[in-house]
């Protein structure tokens, strides 16, 4: 190949590597040392040294999907972005090559490293101020290493401004179509009703783009891998109750990965198959996932991920990250009997992502942002609410406080916040929110 | 007092003599923020729609306790601000659409407060143009109708919504003569005059503002006209109701001649429509004005709504300005430099804080390069 690789060719073939791994994490260990820097943080990052076997079975995903994609886009198939909420079951069913855009950036920021796409877009004209969930990987584009997508699903309106402008910026930019899903102010019939027409309209434009009808065995074949997924999800989810807590931090960083990524395919189904084992060999042996939990912490926002360690390290000092909202998918099992019930199941499961379920509307909503982070709290028995207030996000930020006081005055519980920017690591040292975390759990464990 | 004079003032205070008279004589008044929110519906209650600004705000350190200084632009900040602090306390009710995560996040924190107007709303508008999303926002402004009707004890009918049609139209008719004025070689008003003049008639009875918007635009037709600027200038970009942004630009030797902004050309430049159903009329017009940046997949229309104005005033120059963390801008006047200057039209793109909080020193210096650019591009 005389053309210098493109950055998912070089992640696709770094995490190749990394998925073959025994399940020994010396030798892990070993082989992080002599990667690159950022490269070898990001797998230990991504490993949690007592849970190997889960733990791979999640890296295996970042492989499988970037060689897939790669492969597909060499076969001349379609390369389809979508936004993080929207659900990738249906794209699974096509003939494309789909792609979570935040992960097309994130994903090699974190493999390989390279602050500079953050600034390569702002280069390009875009506010410094907008997400780095999308920065990186427009900056990828921009920037020479990457291929662009054929055709955009942007189910950022509603939920998110920046989210929803930088798909319509990327269409623009690269003169391909956007497919806009525009969430409904409401979470009720209606709201409902309205987005699962928005979404039957966006997948019979989606057919007309790419030339290919949707084969409905194929989705019906994904669909039940999905439900198989979500039936594992919703038990690992009941188990999150349990005292001491039975699963490993980064498993609450994983379920994004395997949602937001690889969502029906048989993969993702053994991931959860392993991690619900997991939990419940522990649970049932009374046994927490690690020693000396001091806290049990509900990241209302996000967790940060500029530096994967930090997952282990919360372990370290005996805080148990319970789950982040970007990790909480309330969903239903999917109807497959007939094209109907998918269409709208999958559109019902678009409306209940995360960001679209709960920032669309009012902040003290049904099945808004505080109503569902009281419930968490609540239900898995949170000791205190963090919030990682990434600079970029508008919704929350506007709606902290509030949510900070409900916690309060409903639970109790007090919440802590930090000002960072959760994928750039130039913006809050990893040394300081980690001394912050420590002052604030002391304060209450 | 000249009447240019005294429109011009109603933009320096949020309220006017104006609006106290309107109290004291009974009538209620509901305050607004957004071209999508449609004014006629207030109007033909007989209530006084007023639009929100933050005019008069010096420091925002109570609404930064619920949105965030390293989050959310100063425009949004200064009006929960305002709230906040009781300056908005001689308003009946308050309306507010999703029009952007900034300013329904200020609405959802003015709701939380213990005290609040009596009557607050909030009209959810799709983001999309489609028929499904016209039939929502139909919906939703029939909601808002009839909330106003029963908090308010009104009845809003067909004929008085007719009757808002044939005024607000009016309006828009003298505000287009008013920019058609603005287009000539020696424009006899300038932008920030122009701007205190809109700004004027979203904060004072409609039916009044007409009368004198007439009388305005026979004042200024005696005008010598405007004629010792360096360039002439179109202003696009973030919710803008502060003059002295103008101000400044005309005082580095600009002269502002168009602008694509919600407080401008975005907010009047569509008519509605005059027969059959009103609220039909009503609900189109105000869903298919030009659109706002929050409307997804509609840049090509925006694009084209500046090009032309850009063009049709002969601007030398474009100011693409932005408040600070305003996403939906940020983004799009990304997307306009690039494709204004492609079209031979020059662009500077401007970051900006809202009003006081304005950093007026480095905007004027960032002002004057952009003149001298255009200044020695059309020397060549």
């Amino acid at each position: 190949m005389d053309r210098k690789p493109t950055v998912w060719e070089e992640v696709a073939a770094l995490l190749e590597g990394v998925s073959a791994l025994p399940e020994d994490y010396e030798a892990l260990q070993e082989l992080a040392r002599s990667l690159p820097p950022d490269t070898g943080s990001m797998l230990k990052g991504f490993v949690s040294p007592k849970f190997m076997k889960m733990s791979l079975a999640g890296l295996k995903i970042f492989a499988i999907a970037f060689n897939e994609l790669v492969k597909k886009r060499a076969e001349g198939k379609k390369v389809v972005f979508r936004a993080f909420n929207f659900p990738p079951e249906l794209l699974h069913a096509m003939d494309v090559a789909p792609m979570c855009t935040e992960a097309a950036g994130i994903v090699p920021m974190m493999a390989i490293g390279g602050d500079r796409f953050f600034d390569a877009a702002i280069e390009a004209g875009l506010p410094e101020t907008l997400c780095s969930g999308h920065r990186p990987t427009v900056g990828m584009i921009l920037d020479g290493r990457e291929l662009q997508p054929d055709v955009i699903v942007n189910a950022g309106p509603g939920s998110c401004d920046a989210n929803a402008k930088i798909h319509e910026y990327m269409a623009k930019t690269w003169g391909i179509p956007l497919l806009n899903l525009d969430a409904p102010y409401y979470h009720d019939e209606r709201g409902l009703a309205y987005y699962q027409r928005e979404f039957r309209r966006m997948v019979s434009r989606l057919e007309e783009i790419i030339g290919q009808k949707m084969d409905y065995d194929k989705l019906r074949e994904v669909v039940e891998n999905a439900n198989r997924a979500t039936e594992l999800m919703l038990e690992i989810q009941e188990m999150k109750k349990a005292v001491p807590f039975p699963l490993p931090n980064l498993y609450g960083v994983m379920v994004q990965l395997m949602k937001y990524v690889w969502a029906g395919r048989e993969e993702t189904v053994t991931f959860f198959q392993i991690a619900h084992d997991t939990a419940k060999e522990l649970v049932e042996k009374g046994e927490g996932a690690f020693p000396n939990q001091r806290v049990r912490s509900l990241w209302v926002y996000s967790g940060i991920y500029y530096d994967m360690e930090v997952w282990n390290w919360l372990e370290d000092v005996g805080v148990i990250f319970l789950q982040d909202h970007f990790g909480y998918f309330p969903e239903k099992l999917i109807d497959t009997s007939t094209i109907d019930t998918m269409l709208d199941g999958l559109g019902e499961r678009c409306f209940n992502m995360p960001m679209t379920r709960q920032m669309k509307g009012a902040w003290d909503a049904p099945y808004g942002w505080a109503e569902d982070m009281i419930f968490l709290a609540r239900e898995l028995k949170a000791d205190c609410a963090i919030f990682s207030g990434h600079l970029a996000c508008r919704q929350a930020w506007g709606s902290y406080r509030l949510l900070k006081d409900k916690l309060k005055s409903e639970l109790g519980i007090p919440s802590f916040r930090f000002e960072a920017d959760i994928l750039d690591r130039r913006i809050t040292p990893i040394s300081a929110l980690k001394d912050k975390i420590e002052e604030f759990v002391s304060t209450i464990a | 007092m000249k009447v240019s004079e005294e429109l011009s003032q109603l933009a320096e205070t949020l309220s006017n003599p104006f609006v106290e008279s309107w109290k004291k004589e009974g009538g209620k008044i509901v305050g607004y923020t957004c071209t999508y929110m449609p004014e006629e519906i207030i109007y033909a209650a007989g209530i006084l729609p007023l639009r929100l600004r933050g005019t008069g705000c010096v420091g925002t350190a109570i609404a930064d306790a619920y949105l965030s200084r390293i989050a959310h632009c100063s425009f949004a900040r200064s009006v929960l601000e305002l709230a906040l602090t009781g300056e908005y306390d001689f308003l009946d009710g308050v309306v507010f659409t999703n029009g952007c995560d900034h300013t329904r996040r200020a609405y959802d924190n003015w709701r939380a407060q213990e005290k609040t107007p009596s009557f607050m709303h909030m009209i959810p508008v799709p983001h999309v143009l489609t028929e499904d999303g016209l039939q929502w926002y139909r919906e939703e402004v029939t909601a808002f109708k009839e909330h106003l009707e029963e908090s308010f004890g009104v009845e809003v009918t067909d004929e008085s919504l007719t009757k808002a049609i044939s005024v607000y139209n009016e309006t828009r008719s003298l505000l287009k003569q008013l920019y058609e004025l603005r287009t000539r070689k020696s424009p006899p008003i300038t932008g920030a005059e122009t701007l205190k003049i809109v700004v004027a008639g979203v904060s004072m009875p409609r039916d009044r503002y007409n009368q004198m918007l007439k009388q305005l635009l026979d004042e200024i037709s005696g005008r010598e006209g405007i004629s010792d600027y360096r360039a002439r200038m179109m202003i696009v970009g973030s919710v803008n109701d502060d003059p002295a942004l103008v101000e400044l630009i005309e005082d580095t030797g600009g002269l502002v001649v168009a602008d694509s902004q919600c407080f401008g050309a975005r907010l009047f430049w569509d008519l509605d429509e005059e027969t059959g159903d009103p609220l039909n009329n009503i609900t189109a017009r105000y869903y298919h004005h030009i659109p706002c940046p929050r409307m997804y997949g509609e840049y090509p229309t925006r694009f084209d709504f500046v090009k032309d104005a850009a063009r049709k005033a002969d601007v030398d120059g474009v100011i693409l300005q932005t408040i600070k963390y305003c996403d939906l801008h940020g983004v799009d006047n990304a997307m306009l430099e690039k494709d204004l200057e492609e079209e031979g039209i020059f662009a500077l793109r401007l970051e900006r804080e809202y009003g006081p909080l304005a950093d007026m020193g480095r905007i004027r210096t960032r002002v004057q390069a952009f003149i001298e650019r255009l200044e020695g591009e059309r020397n060549g």
